[in-house]
């Protein structure tokens, strides 16, 4: 089978965030950038799929300088080659993104194709479901569990209160969601085989020689500090929930 | 001169035991060839003393004054009695040693003889009704009892017979003899004098041959097994060479190729002694892992082997073999140990387990990337934040952000480095440790400075949990940081921190003077350099840490600071200093779950109680936590605090 | 007069309040900017809702009915929606950021050839479409905004916008596209034993942190969450340390929750589960630490030990 996953590098999540100079993107000065968690469940289940079927595991992935680090670390975790999409780097909205990735694509062959539900820095949470059609592909967003079948895949996904079994035809596109696998761990040996697998690199302008924004960040700014609560004195518990209480039906009125 | 035999029958006889040791030395050598190398052949000098101190003086063994006394008989019996033996294998082939029929000869073997004997007899005493826990009551065991009775009372017997067949000049110092030598009946003095040389000698080789094969074989290693024991810090792990790799590199050990011959002689030498169980925290929570058991399993693993590397020598065949780990050490033994280092104080003989326990790990998170799954968190956290609980790098510095303390660039050239560690940085007593070791030495005038944000992990944690690559990654980082900063002396809080910063990163360019808070207060407070104003009123035990005390040498310190903070009274659990036991978090566990058997932290908790105290103190973050949670979990009254913090509170 | 035309959810027979939600704020945005609002259900069996979404303001409703599209399917919606779309050529496309939503603005933007601002917090018109929406996984929030000549598709988060009804009736026009186009479809729909609120829906969400120290201490708060007509939450500690399954956590790697109120119990408050339920309306920190972050966020505070304070919380609210 031929596994093509899409993964993106972010800003490790818990960083403390400064806003740059310009006013409207992420100071990237000190930040570690790794890859988006939500493609880790995705590398992971190419992996196994692999394992289970058979065949080649490819990493795409759009961005600077800094990708192919990126690219790497997956490579070292098991995947057999990668493709870089070089860009310039800096926010592209996710239609962009999606078309880019699919010109991409189109190139290769493809019967399955992995990405995480939402990457962690833009968070748009929609390429999967993009790059599904303008591919003509079905998918499946977020699943939680996968199962593939002949020339089927059975998924589900969690939505508010229930699961949600959905069936597709493949070639098809799945966005993975926290819960489907347990990411490994890249062996040093896997680490340093990495380092001979073929990396391909791929300018953005020659996929989306015509790339026009439809979305574009005006400002950025940190959510402002809040103010620091009212403490309730928990001397006596009782009376502490009792005054709670209070102030949560009388003064905030949420209750 | 009466002889028991013809020179030419004792000969063959002689040849014939001898091949056959020989050839049981040549299949347990067989393993050590394909093993690795060990960098045992240095420091000539200190492993004389050594050998002394530990081999012919046994000092470890007189720990338990009972054992290491009939240990020592027989022992020293064995070495005045070797000659014995060499004199009768000459006798037998028909050359005799004047020095062996001398009266000083003679009444030291007469009078040994039956010390050795009174060694028996304790030894037969203790197994029979002191019965302690840690001895394995085997057949092995009484076989070799009864085979060193046996030569010394066949040899007392052969004496006593030469005494009534020709009264020797010898007789008048050898009484024991002498004594013997009235029970045997004239007549028939010639056949005891023959059957008594046989039988000695027959024994004597039998026993030769059978120790290879039984757990006695000590008595052939233990002598180079001890002389080439590892001389470095004990807390020092092995250095991987992660530069020169190959298609065909093991990293870690997978099987018997890749432990180092002196690891295979540490298997070989176990005597079963049972003293590295003793306390073990493993063991003693009914969890797969004791020392003497693992160290066995390896051993008849590696036993098991031979028959197999014997046919691939003379047949060229390679035999097909079972997997050390998983087959023969289950995953779960491995992942039990918690460096505590008990066993490797305790044993007499200086095997040492946790090196190839962790070095199993290492195979398994280096090459199969098979570990539990929460380890995992720890790895990426110290990977990409600097810490095991993966906490925001960033917020490395937010213990002190209302301290003035100043950060090394802002004092290049501080007293003391104050190396804060993860602990101390991110979890909220640490933090609390931290702020107070801060307030006792701005009290005490000392100047000091913090890496802050460019401090990141010591890696301690990762290297013991087999994952040398990030640990190598975390040193390189920090020595390159440090020597930058030219810092020469360091001060933490942290045992593990103070353990790896002083003894592995000298691997790495980084050598320091290390010192653990609790011996830094205690020495400024021996230079009247703090003065204590309140008064403390508490009666508490001190948790000795395995990586302070047991491993470090680190005892009388924390001890002295707490005796010196005014209110304390202190009083010792049974089991403190070197036989402190471990909270369990050492070894990477405290990043891991504990699912088999019991709880270690409750076990050591159970101490804490016999000891009658409300009160705890300690000196490392990870004791702390893992003693005060057994206390929570366990809804004890117990106040858990760390030394430094005592000496604070009892600051103006 | 141009409209903006929301997308109306219908799950089980009934549509979500966050459709509904997303609807009003088409219908206040456009009211102030000279445009009406429309609306489109799609589904199998409307009969019973083609009414409301004109209840809540909406001028015209659209409804695609068919049997294939009882379940949801990516493709068969997307179909109906952009079908909706050029009958109606509106100014812009609301969603809401449910499950459904999130995945299905997306498919329906690219067929569109546009994208979608997703999660949005806040929208406006000064004639082009701004919106504010978390990004860095909610570490800051950023002003984007549609560019001259592209389409909007904007999805709204859940529970930030009041749903308002208005009196009024809708015209309805009925859609039939030709072919779905259906290959990705849901077969069936797995319900928990229990009639649990989801955390994504709750009002109220009481969350445990790594205070609770075992799965066997959740039952206590699961208990106030019910009390107070909530849903149970937890922190990413607890999760990972198995004590309760993932469907519950709330944070960076869970779930984004903005309820009214939110009681973290146990939860020192660590950015990643900050990310995650820092919109919510007032917040509740029970902690015994001081210094824990939680405060720094936490509208009413109680430093002391939650398990002698939840379970007088209990006792409160029963009292009720």
């Amino acid at each position: 089978m031929d596994i093509l996953v899409c993964m993106a590098q972010v800003p490790a999540t818990d960083i403390k965030a400064k806003i740059a100079s310009d006013g409207k993107s992420l100071d990237t000065a000190d930040v570690k950038f790794v890859i988006n968690p939500y493609d880790e469940f995705a590398i992971e289940e190419a992996l196994r799929t692999r394992e289970k079927s058979g065949g080649e595991v490819t990493l795409i992935s759009i961005g600077p300088d800094r990708v192919p680090s990126g690219l790497r670390e997956g490579l070292a975790l098991g995947a057999d080659k990668a493709v870089h999409i070089q860009s310039a780097g800096g926010y592209m909205d996710a239609f962009n993104v999606a078309r880019a990735l699919s010109a991409q694509i189109k190139t290769m062959a493809h019967d399955l194709i992995f990405m995480g539900k939402i990457g962690v820095g833009y968070d748009q949470h929609q390429v999967g479901a993009m790059v599904a059609e303008l591919l003509g592909l079905p998918h499946v967003a977020a699943a939680v569990h996968l199962e593939l079948q002949e020339g089927k895949a059975v998924a589900k996904r969690e939505i508010e209160g229930a699961t949600e079994v959905m069936e597709l035809p493949v070639p098809a596109v799945i966005t993975t969601e926290k819960g489907l696998n347990e990411p490994r761990y890249a062996s040093l040996k896997g680490i340093m085989a990495a380092k001979k697998k073929p990396i391909d690199t791929v300018p953005l302008e020659s996929l989306v020689p015509d790339a026009k924004p439809i979305l574009v960040i005006e400002s950025m700014e940190l959510p402002p500090a809040k103010q620091r609560g009212k403490l309730i004195d928990a001397e006596d518990p009782a009376a502490a929930a009792k005054e709670l209480v209070r102030l949560l039906k009388e003064e905030a009125k949420v209750l | 001169m009466v002889t028991a035999t013809r020179p030419g029958v004792f000969a063959l006889v002689f040849a014939a035991f001898m091949l056959l040791l020989a050839y049981s030395l040549y299949r347990r050598f067989l393993p050590l060839q394909d093993s690795r190398p060990a960098d045992v052949f240095n420091r000539w000098w200190d492993r004389v003393k050594d050998f002394f101190t530990y081999v012919i003086f046994q000092k470890r063994m007189m720990r338990d004054p009972y054992a290491g006394l009939y240990h020592i008989l027989i022992f020293w019996g064995f070495l005045v009695l070797g000659l014995r033996s060499l004199g009768l294998v000459l006798e037998g082939l028909g050359v005799s040693l004047p020095f062996l029929t001398h009266p000083a000869y003679q009444m030291m073997k007469d009078g040994w003889e039956v010390l050795v004997l009174a060694g028996i007899a304790l030894a037969v005493l203790r197994r029979l009704f002191f019965k302690p826990e840690r001895l394995k009551n085997s057949l092995d065991a009484w076989i070799t009892l009864s085979f060193i009775a046996m030569l010394m009372v066949t040899d007392l017997a052969a004496d006593g017979a030469l005494i009534v067949l020709g009264s020797p000049s010898w007789a008048a110092y050898a009484p024991f003899s002498a004594m013997v030598s009235s029970w045997i009946p004239v007549g028939s003095a010639e056949s005891w004098f023959v059957w008594s040389w046989w039988l000695h000698i027959l024994t004597l080789f039998s026993f030769a041959n059978m120790l290879p094969y039984s757990k006695h074989f000590h008595v052939y290693t233990s002598f180079f097994n001890v002389f080439f024991h590892r001389l470095e810090p004990g807390g020092k792990m092995e250095t991987m060479d992660l530069e020169t790799v190959e298609d065909d590199t093991v990293f870690g050990v997978k099987s018997y190729r890749e432990l180092s011959w002196k690891q295979i002689l540490d298997l070989y030498t176990c005597t079963e002694c049972g003293r590295c169980r003793e306390l073990c925290p493993t063991r003693l929570t009914d969890k797969p892992l004791s020392p003497m058991e693992f160290g066995n399993a390896v051993r008849n693993y590696v036993y098991d082997l031979t028959p197999g590397l014997a046919a691939r020598e003379t047949a060229g065949e390679v035999p097909p073999e079972p997997a050390l780990i998983g087959e023969t050490i289950s995953e779960d033994t491995i992942w039990a140990c918690t460096t505590c280092r008990w066993c490797e104080y305790a044993c007499p003989l200086f095997i040492s387990f946790t090196d190839k326990l962790t070095a199993m790990r290492r195979n398994l998170v280096l090459e199969e990337s098979n570990f539990p799954s929460e380890m995992q968190t720890a790895f990426k956290g110290m990977e990409v934040n600097g810490n095991p609980w993966n906490m925001p790098a960033d917020r490395r510095t937010d213990w002190c952000e209302d301290l003035d303390v100043p950060l090394i660039g802002d004092n290049p050239n501080p007293d003391v480095l104050f190396w804060v560690g993860c602990a101390g940085a991110y979890d909220d007593h640490g933090q609390k440790v931290s702020r107070a070791l801060v307030k006792i030495m701005k009290a005490a005038g000392v100047s000091f400075a913090i890496l802050g944000g460019e401090e990141t992990c010591t890696g301690d944690s990762a290297r013991r949990m087999g994952n040398e690559y990030l640990f190598q990654m975390l040193a390189q980082q920090n020595v390159e940081t440090l020597n930058g900063y030219g810092v020469k002396k360091i001060v933490t809080n942290c045992p593990h921190c103070l353990n790896t910063l002083a003894h592995e990163y000298p691997d790495f360019g980084g050598h320091y003077e290390v010192v653990h808070a609790s011996q830094f207060v205690a020495e400024m407070v021996s230079r009247g350099r703090l003065h204590f104003t309140k008064s403390i009123e508490k009666e508490l035990t001190f948790h000795d840490p395995c990586y302070l005390g047991r491993t470090n040498g680190i005892l009388n310190e924390p001890r002295y600071l707490l005796e010196h903070i005014p209110g304390i009274t202190l009083k010792e659990m049974d089991h403190s200093r070197e036989r402190g036991v471990c909270c369990g978090a050492g070894g990477g566990r405290m990043w891991m779950e504990e699912n088999l058997g019991t709880r270690i932290n409750h076990l050591r908790l159970k101490d804490v109680e016999a000891c009658g105290v409300k009160d705890l103190a300690v000196a490392c973050p990870f004791c702390y936590s893992m003693l005060s949670d057994a206390a929570k979990e366990n809804e004890k009254e117990l106040s858990t605090l760390d030394v430094v913090e005592l000496a604070a509170e009892a600051l103006p | 007069m141009a409209t903006i035309l929301t997308f109306i959810e219908v799950r089980d027979g009934q549509i979500k309040k966050a459709s509904l939600e997303a609807l009003s704020e088409a219908v206040r945005l456009g009211g102030a900017h000279g445009m009406g609002a429309s609306a489109v259900l799609v589904g199998d069996n409307l009969a019973a809702l083609k009414d409301v979404p004109g209840q809540y303001g909406a001028s015209v409703v659209y409804t695609v009915e068919h049997s294939d599209l009882r379940l949801y399917s990516p493709e068969g919606y997307t179909t109906a929606i952009v079908e909706a779309v050029r009958a109606e050529s509106p100014a812009a496309l609301f969603f809401s950021s449910t499950a459904m939503g999130k995945d299905l603005s997306g498919r329906v933007a690219a067929r569109l050839s546009t994208a979608v601002a997703n999660d949005c917090t806040e929208v406006s018109f000064a004639g082009t479409f701004k919106v504010r929406r978390p990004m860095y996984a909610g570490k800051t929030f950023a002003t984007v905004s549609f560019t001259e000549g592209s389409f909007p598709v904007i999805s709204l988060r859940p529970n930030i916008f009041r749903a308002e009804e208005k009196a009024g009736q809708a015209e309805q026009k009925a859609l039939s596209p030709s072919d779905l186009g259906i290959r990705s479809r849901a077969v069936a729909l797995e319900k928990p034993e229990s009639a649990e609120l989801d955390v994504t829906e709750a009002r109220v969400i009481v969350s445990g942190g790594r205070a609770m120290k075992g799965p066997e201490n959740f039952p206590m708060l699961r208990e106030l969450a019910q009390l107070l007509g909530g849903a149970l939450g937890a922190s990413r500690a607890a999760v990972d340390a198995g004590w309760i399954d993932h469907k519950y956590q709330v944070g960076q790697t869970g779930k984004t929750v903005s309820p009214d109120l939110y009681i973290a119990c146990g939860i020192s408050g660590a950015i990643q589960h900050l990310a995650g339920m820092s919109s919510s309306k007032v917040i509740v920190a029970i902690n015994k630490d001081a210094e824990a972050p939680i405060f720094g966020v936490a509208d009413y505070g109680i430093v002391g030990d939650l398990y002698q304070i939840v379970p007088e919380l209990v006792k409160e609210v029963k009292n009720l």
